[in-house]
């Protein structure tokens, strides 16, 4: 393998821990507040909204239906819009997020409701507002649970982020078929599978020790 | 939006008030919830009125089912009443909206079946939880939560997680936490009921204390009725949402008058002559048989009741069952007994054991 390819190798990885990165923090950032959302607004909840929860679980489960090949050509304008351009790892980070914010809206809403209602209702009785019970109940003992599915997330956006390199989108994945497969270089193929095995087990890994070190449920010894 | 909690180290030790208003009245107050899918309307609460006097410890006892939980939580306004009055520290809860509700809810503590501690804090940052929501400072937790471990006995334990912690010592930190904002009436959901017997006793001894020592309100529900005995000043029996008997402690269990109290309190309906002497008993008197009587006492000097009949009347009672128990620091007991006498001596001996203020049964005659 020449020493372009390995360069063009490691740029390719930088540009998928670019794309899952940011669209990982961005789908972070809306969509554990929606999970909340989601977690809290059903009829007699913290955050009673059966209307606002009914139509958000509606977009949700649209999006989230979508494939996401069909969605990265399907959002094509809103992504032109967004990051001046459809081609490219920049342009490649918006349908990234755009999927990965009802995937992760709805673990955390499952990581959530896991939480002792006990646990909301003594919050309650010592007289915690709705925001309160979110900040100092839901979240602190749905953290290890959180961790999990945010791991989960990352994993699938490494997966994710391999299908746009198909419309130009950059990246391993990328680098894969237009090398690997449209120039039948099998070597580049399996050295690009190999890199996404690697960081696969990697963030697994990571996510698996911080919820465990997160978990007080257990004894420690 | 929270307003600062001032917390004083020389509060943690306060004097019963003095205030002589009820620390909670609730007055006609019916809970119905409605009908949900299959199932019908439940009346959880109808007609239910009760008062809990100042520094006072009041039980609740049920069944499960019977309605205790929903009571409880009227109280501090997790569940309204569907009519009736609900009255706090001298509010009316009923009327309140949920902000000034959260005001209330933060003078009175909590402690629960579950001990409902967060498994994600230690526990004095569990303790610390009702000062943060409440808007204490940092400074003012570190001062608050300190002493009240010491109360509890959990100093040593500071930084442990509740996954950490037995099942009472759990419960421990439960009460250290409902005592953290400094309440007068502190609210108690089974608290005993998911720990084994030792336990129980140790947690009752230390709601005692601080019945006590801080002179704090104990409105408590169980059902158990031993928790009663050793904790409770005035106990209420509720039975398919209704009160069907209140009065002190030892009026309740020293005369039950509703059949779902004398269930609960086997302590005296628990002496009866023994069954091997019931299937001996005859309704009519022969010659040379015994009376056998059931007697009930209240009070130290019924103690001496059976010595004193021997002395008086000149018989050898024969002892078949007994038994003492102090409720609530007073005596109660009752015996079994059966011995030889004329019908008019038998007479004289029932009056005798009544005019002491006993309640006698003459349950028959042996040979």
């Amino acid at each position: 393998m020449s020493p372009e390819i390995l360069i063009m190798i490691a740029w390719s990885t930088l540009d998928t821990l670019w794309m899952v990165g940011l669209s990982g923090l961005l789908g972070t950032l809306i969509g554990v507040p929606l999970g909340v959302f989601l977690a809290t607004s059903g009829p007699g909840e913290l955050f009673a909204a059966p209307t606002a929860n009914r139509l958000v679980g509606l977009i949700v489960n649209a999006t989230r239906s979508t494939p996401f090949i069909i969605l990265v050509v399907a959002i094509i304008p809103f992504t032109r819009l967004v990051a001046g351009t459809s081609i490219g790892t920049r342009a490649a980070t918006v349908p990234l997020t755009v999927a990965a914010i009802p995937f992760i809206a709805r673990i955390i809403e499952a990581a959530i409701r896991e939480v002792d209602q006990g646990l909301v209702e003594t919050a309650r009785a010592f007289g915690a507002t709705p925001l309160q019970i979110v900040r100092k109940v839901l979240l602190p003992e749905a953290l290890p649970a959180i961790t999990l599915a945010l791991t989960l997330t990352v994993v699938s956006l490494l997966g994710y982020s391999a299908m746009v390199g198909a419309v130009g989108g950059g990246g391993l994945g990328d680098l894969g078929i237009r090398y690997g497969y449209q120039r039948f270089m099998p070597d580049v193929m399996l050295v690009v599978v190999l890199v996404l095995i690697v960081l696969v087990q990697g963030v697994q890994t990571f996510g698996d020790r911080l919820a465990r070190r997160l978990d007080k449920r257990a004894r420690h010894r | 939006m929270n307003a600062p909690w001032p917390i004083h180290a020389e509060d943690a030790l306060r004097s019963p008030s003095t205030d002589e208003t009820p620390a909670v009245t609730i007055t006609d107050v019916r809970k119905t919830f409605a009908a949900r899918g299959d199932s019908k309307e439940v009346h959880a609460l109808q007609d239910v009125s009760l008062s809990v006097r100042r520094g006072t410890i009041v039980g609740v006892i049920g069944r499960s089912g019977a309605g205790k939980s929903t009571l409880i939580r009227l109280v501090n306004g997790l569940e309204k009443p569907s009519s009736g009055r609900v009255v706090v520290n001298n509010a009316d809860i009923t009327e309140l909206s949920e902000a000034a509700l959260r005001q209330i809810r933060r003078r009175i503590g909590m402690i629960f079946q579950h001990f409902n501690l967060l498994s994600s804090r230690t526990v004095f940052d569990n303790v610390a939880l009702p000062l943060e929501i409440a808007g204490a400072s940092r400074a003012e937790i570190r001062k608050a939560v300190a002493p009240l471990l010491d109360l509890v006995g959990l100093s040593d334990k500071r930084d442990r997680y509740p996954s950490e912690l037995s099942g009472g010592q759990k419960q421990r930190v439960g009460i250290a936490r409902a005592l953290a904002t400094q309440p007068s009436l502190l609210l108690s959901d089974e608290a005993t009921s998911a720990l084994d017997p030792e336990t129980t006793d140790q947690i009752l001894a230390l709601l005692k204390k601080i019945n006590s020592e801080l002179g704090l309100t104990i409105l408590f529900i169980t059902h158990e009725m031993a928790v009663v005995k050793a904790l409770a000043d005035r106990v209420a029996v509720i039975e398919s949402g209704r009160i069907v008997e209140e009065g002190t402690t030892f009026e309740v269990f020293s005369s039950p008058r509703h059949e779902v109290t004398r269930r609960f309190v086997s302590v005296v309906e628990g002496v009866q002559v023994p069954e091997w002497l019931k299937s001996h008993l005859k309704a009519d008197r022969a010659a040379g048989a015994s009376d056998v009587l059931h007697v009930v006492f209240k009070g130290d000097e019924g103690q001496k009741l059976l010595f004193q009949l021997s002395r008086q009347f000149d018989i050898e009672p024969r002892l078949l069952d007994g038994r003492v128990e102090s409720i609530a620091g007073q005596t109660v007991g009752a015996f079994s007994i059966a011995f030889q006498a004329s019908p008019e001596l038998s007479g004289t001996i029932v009056k005798y054991l009544t005019d002491a203020g006993s309640r006698v049964e003459h349950l028959g005659y042996v040979t």
